[in-house]
């Protein structure tokens, strides 16, 4: 492994905005608004806060077996049928994952930009230009994404600039006055939009300097939390509660509202649409990228890049097997969600504990 | 081989790349407004009225003359009637760049189709949520047809858009937009839409239709429209008249501050409302003397400007309470944002309250500048 070949710690800060921030962040505002009203920012914030001690796990881990990747300590720590299940696991859960990112990527375009252009082509084209970059090596996404971070920063910023002279602050008021039982419901959705971070399993290895990986880390999901807080008081300060809890995807339908005078700026929504596909584009690369390194230690062959591909055709046929944009949310979500929990949460915890009880015993 | 496989799929790109939704811009019909009436004769319940700029009318070398085309169907929906003209028409229609949409008497006296006809605006991915909403006086489609003989008017954009784009100018009506119209029936049940009329040749756009959940229940004039204006904090700039020492004096409102406090009294609602507005002095009676050099003739102008405003705002308190027991004010949105306890427990009966509240007015003028004559 060469110099040039690490990922640095900018880089890793990259990854985990530019995985993060995906389709999630087009139906966030609109979803947390329905669960907890105006106080949805305490829920966005509250679990992205629940994010930092999984992550300080999956630094730990690294730090706990240093100069080895993630499938080695796997497979010392659980033995390798354990972890072969957990793996399991793992791919399904990112082929779900991705036909749930392309489903929707195709049906926001099909809706915003090519009405008549069959949802089948769009997936397709989308998944065949990912699958070019994730057959190249972490290090090669790792700089995708540190380019198209500024690109999601950018976006955010330019929204909040020119929605400004729109929106009434006083919307976000009253604060504190939704019923807080309400809030794990929140966090529960709040959560999953979350993910992408657990790309740090198979990132952090490959750190230039290990030391700088948690604040790193750690920097990159305050940037996530801070879009995603910024955005839904955007959303929630032009439409007030009522109207967001009806609004399908606030944030696009926020850049509509965009009006500069003297027909300088309007109708963004088709420029906006174009960013966001860079910015799926870079969620989806580094999930694709993830299934193939999974099934490649599956199949203990060397190169993942034989993977890629085969994919695909797999990704494609389950992303069409919701009827409509209703059970898409209902179906596809949802197993997100449940295996994300599995393998994203549960899985660095047994991890974690079971090397922390091994180290601990060989000490003795 | 090598070369040559390259140079083939070179060659391919060039072949293949194109765009499956592509329409040429001359090839779609960007209607501006569209009115909407009920059909009082036989068959599907609307009248939808379309009026599109004439590209070919644009332009040194333009080849027809008529700049703006009308035309109108009956359909069952906003989007059927399009679908319909455009068997008519040579090309589709584009809905993107919809501004206006016009909405005739009898059917906004129909809170079922009002909300039918928003809900498609709303769900719509093309159309550009901050279209403008209007009310007709009578049928929509007269006005739309008088926009076409209002030639003084006249202008390639859309003459009620470039109208309600200036509303800048003046608090006599104050242009709503879709999201903020909802938005206002949402918090408080009611909301604002202003008011569109042929007058004489012109169009002319003054006051506010007064919807509550959706439904027309009244209008207000303009000076009534100003008012309702200056107590939501919305004023911009306007002209307001006072007698004063036997002349009539002129002000220029160029902002206001308002200031709501909740005074609470025993079993009833009250409100205190503090407006403060700023302004200039626009005219007064030419004197051989320099007469407004004294301050204290200013704070003497200054009271009598602030009676005039008090009493317009004192009429349409009590016009929305008694009359509409509409609450246009925004009172429920500010309990709402700053009372939540409150809010909660008087939501339920709310015109009730409304109309029962104790709301007190206090207007402060201040006259900052006096132009160039002292």
């Amino acid at each position: 492994m060469g110099e040039e070949n690490k990922l640095s710690s900018k880089q890793i800060r990259a990854l985990v905005v530019s995985t993060a921030v995906g389709i999630g962040i087009l139906t966030l505002p609109n979803r947390i608004a329905i669960a907890n009203g105006n106080d949805g920012w305490i829920t966005i914030i509250l679990s992205g806060l629940l994010v930092i001690p999984i992550i300080m796990v999956m630094d730990r881990i690294f730090k706990m077996y240093p100069n080895k990747d993630f499938f080695t300590i796997g497979r010392e720590v659980l033995g390798k049928w354990v972890f072969n299940i957990f793996l399991i696991i793992f791919f399904i859960y990112f082929i779900v994952l991705m036909s749930n990112i392309v489903r929707n990527l195709g049906e926001f375009i099909k809706a915003f930009l090519l009405e008549t252009t069959p949802v089948e082509v769009l997936i397709i084209s989308f998944v065949l230009v990912t699958s070019y970059i994730a057959r190249d090596n972490i290090q090669i996404i790792g700089r995708a994404a540190y380019f198209i971070y500024p690109l999601i920063l950018s976006f955010v910023i330019f929204l909040f600039l020119v929605i400004l002279p729109e929106i009434d602050f006083t919307n976000v008021l009253p604060v504190f006055q939704s019923d807080f039982s309400k809030i794990p419901k929140g966090i529960e959705i709040a959560f999953f939009s979350y993910i992408g971070y657990e790309i740090l399993l198979f990132a952090l290895p490959y750190a230039e300097k290990k030391e700088d990986n948690l604040r790193a880390s750690l920097t990159g999901l305050g940037i996530v939390i801070l879009i995603y807080t910024l955005i839904f008081l955007l959303t929630l300060a032009k439409y007030g509660v009522h109207s967001l809890r009806r609004q399908t995807f606030p944030t696009l339908s926020l850049v509509k509202e965009v009006d500069l005078p003297g027909y300088f700026i309007e109708n963004l929504d088709g420029l906006v649409m174009a960013f966001w596909v860079l910015i799926v584009f870079s969620t989806m690369a580094a999930f694709y990228y993830a299934s193939g390194i999974v099934l490649s230690q599956l199949f203990n062959t060397k190169d993942h890049g034989l993977f890629i591909l085969p994919i695909a055709p797999i990704v494609y046929i389950i992303s069409l097997i919701p009827r409509n944009v209703i059970t898409l949310y209902d179906s596809l979500g949802r197993y997100t969600n449940y295996l994300g929990f599995v393998t994203i949460v549960v899985m660095p915890f047994v991890i974690y504990f079971i090397g922390l009880f091994k180290t601990r015993r060989q000490n003795k | 081989m090598k070369r040559i496989l390259i140079l083939i799929s070179i060659i391919a790109l060039i072949f293949t790349t194109g765009c499956w939704d592509m329409v040429e811009i001359n090839q779609r019909l960007f209607p501006y407004s569209i009115g909407i009436d009920l059909n009082p004769g036989e068959g599907d319940p609307y009248i939808i009225t379309i009026s599109y700029p004439n590209i070919y009318s644009i332009g040194k070398n333009a080849t027809q003359e008529d700049r703006v085309y009308v035309i109108s169907t009956i359909a069952t929906s906003l989007f059927q009637g399009a679908n319909q003209l455009s068997t008519r028409l040579q090309y589709p229609f584009y809905l993107k760049h919809l501004r206006v949409v016009i909405f005739g008497e009898e059917l906004s006296k129909n809170g079922h189709m009002v909300r039918e006809i928003l809900d498609g605006i709303n769900r719509d991915y093309v159309i550009n949520k901050k279209v403008r909403l209007l009310s007709a006086e009578g049928m929509a489609r007269d006005v739309l047809m008088g926009a076409l003989k209002a030639k003084r008017q006249q202008v390639i954009e859309g003459t009620l858009f470039s109208m309600l784009r200036n509303d800048k100018w003046t608090s006599r009506y104050t242009a709503q937009t879709l999201t903020d119209f909802i938005r206002d029936t949402d918090m408080g049940g009611v909301a604002l839409m202003p008011r569109v009329a042929q007058h004489g040749e012109d169009l002319k756009i003054f006051g506010g239709c007064i919807f509550k959940n959706y439904q027309f229940i009244g209008h207000l004039g303009g000076p009534e429209n100003r008012a309702v204006a200056l107590i939501r904090g919305e004023v911009k700039e306007d002209l307001v008249d006072a007698p004063f020492n036997g002349a009539a004096l002129s002000y220029a409102i160029i902002g206001a501050k308002v200031k709501r406090e909740l005074t609470n009294k025993e079993n009833s609602l009250g409100l205190k409302i503090n407006i403060e507005v700023e302004g200039t002095l626009k005219e007064y009676i030419y004197e051989q003397y320099s007469v407004n050099r004294d301050d204290a003739l200013v704070r003497k102008m200054e009271e009598a400007i602030a009676g005039v405003i008090k009493k317009e705002v004192d009429r349409t308190i009590k016009l929305l309470q008694k009359e509409f027991k509409a609450d246009a004010l925004g009172i429920g949105e500010y309990l709402y944002k700053f009372h939540p306890k409150l809010w909660k427990e008087v939501s339920q009966d709310w015109d009730e309250v409304f109309s029962d509240m104790d709301i007190e007015v206090a207007v402060k003028v201040h006259i900052r500048r006096r132009g160039l004559v002292e």
